[in-house]
């Protein structure tokens, strides 16, 4: 099993086979849960920052943050899982935050630092753009998608894509806007 | 380079540095260029959002998947060890004491169901020097120096109202119950945080003493009121009834 992730690279991730994500999950599952299991959550809520702490992991890979692992996978999820675990330990108040300031912890740790974690829930605007984001065409949401999560280049998605040019892509890509902040505009 | 193009480098991560100085002036200056900015900006997030949603669900799956296996595997290993159970008490009925076969090894529960608390409370990352002997008592704990830890905890001069429980963790690492005991108990009555834990912490300690009723009365006194270590404290409930 140990061997199988080894071999996983960034390239393998980026692909989005659905096997290698499931193999990642599996292998690092009972490691992160007996790390965590010292803090005094339920077994659920492990189970819970388990997975978000893996997704913010995957985000950091597909949208490019992450460019190379310098450590192993589990060291990532494992270090991205703690500063969520602190966060969320200081919400519940369980931790008494007289000086404490989870920022503090976030630069010290040179892993979660190096990347982009959400931690606060959408905004209303956000909420709304979400809605209508969720209306439009699959080619759009597609190519947006491409575009902002992936981070990819108009070039990028030229190579990746069924355009014919750039400025096609990007004639595209402003019919998806344009449509979209008109929805929002009626809602 | 038209701001469209100056939006979507700064989106693919492809400003020259020029570029971005270009970018960072008008985002300071240019109400448009802002706004449009931002758009961009909350509709990434809302797709990573997307994303993250089809991951989620997806991790369930595989979740619940796993969850099935281990309970079938549960099933079967409660089979062999019932049908184990069933030769050995055949096999042993008649010198074997029932109690000593039935009876509860508390030391032996103690042992499988501790694990000192780990440190929430200081990051001993910070790199300022406010409470340096703070600092030190808790890099001495992480570090599973004890007796170093009660000694900087001892002299601080103002200390936080979390102190009394760290110290208690301290004791118990160095099996000096009573005192941990007594500061474990102090710490429910005066203080307003850890008391679930402090709770949880009597609870095994007296468990380690073999005192099962007292045991038992914190088990029952921390799962009146709280949720930490809600499934360990019914299963250790259980076991001791």
């Amino acid at each position: 099993m140990n061997t199988v992730e080894l071999d996983i690279t960034i390239e393998d991730l980026k692909k989005g086979s659905e096997i290698i994500y499931k193999t990642i999950y599996e292998n690092n599952r009972t490691k992160f849960l007996n790390f965590a299991r010292r803090y005094g959550l339920e077994d659920d809520d492990i189970v819970d920052v388990y997975q978000d702490a893996y997704i913010a992991f995957y985000n950091n890979v597909m949208s490019g943050k992450l460019e190379t692992l310098t450590s192993s996978v589990s060291t990532y999820i494992i270090s991205i899982g703690k500063f969520m675990i602190f966060d969320k330990l200081k919400r519940n108040k369980t931790v008494r935050t007289v000086d404490f300031d989870v920022s503090v912890l976030q630069k010290n740790a040179n892993i979660v630092d190096a990347m982009d974690i959400e931690t606060e829930a959408l905004t209303v605007q956000q909420r709304l753009l979400k809605k209508h984001f969720k209306t439009l065409g699959r080619q759009c949401q597609e190519l947006l998608t491409l575009f902002y999560y992936r981070g990819f280049t108009i070039k990028e998605i030229l190579n990746h894509g069924s355009y014919n040019s750039e400025n096609v892509v990007k004639s595209a890509k402003s019919r998806c806007m344009k449509t979209l902040k008109e929805r929002i505009k009626l809602n | 380079m038209n701001n469209e193009d100056l939006i979507q480098g700064y989106f693919s991560n492809s400003l020259t540095p020029n570029q971005e100085q270009l970018f960072e002036s008008l985002l300071a200056e240019d109400a448009d260029f802002k706004a449009q900015f931002e758009f961009e900006k909350d509709l990434k997030r809302v797709i990573k959002e997307e994303e993250s949603e089809v991951l989620k669900a997806k991790l369930q799956t595989f979740e619940t998947a796993l969850k099935h296996q281990a309970d079938a595997e549960v099933k079967t290993s409660w089979f062999n060890w019932k049908m184990a159970a069933a030769v050995l008490l055949f096999l042993s009925a008649g010198w074997f004491g029932y109690d000593a076969f039935f009876g509860v090894n508390t030391v032996e529960l103690y042992a499988s169901n501790y694990n000192p608390y780990p440190n929430t409370v200081y990051p001993i990352t910070r790199s300022d020097t406010l409470n340096a002997i703070e600092r030190q008592a808790f890099v001495a704990y992480e570090a599973k120096e004890y007796e170093n830890a009660i000694a900087a905890f001892n002299t601080l001069s103002n200390p936080e109202n979390y102190i009394s429980f760290y110290k208690a963790q301290a004791y118990l690492e160095l099996n000096e119950l009573d005192k941990a005991k007594e500061l474990f108990k102090k710490n429910i009555k005066e203080v307003s945080n850890f008391i679930a834990e402090s709770h949880w912490y009597l609870a095994l300690i007296y468990l380690k003493e073999g005192d099962k009723i007292q045991s038992k009365k914190e088990l029952k006194l921390l799962l009146e009121k709280h949720n930490y270590k809600r499934t360990e404290a019914k299963k250790l409930l259980n076991t001791l009834s």
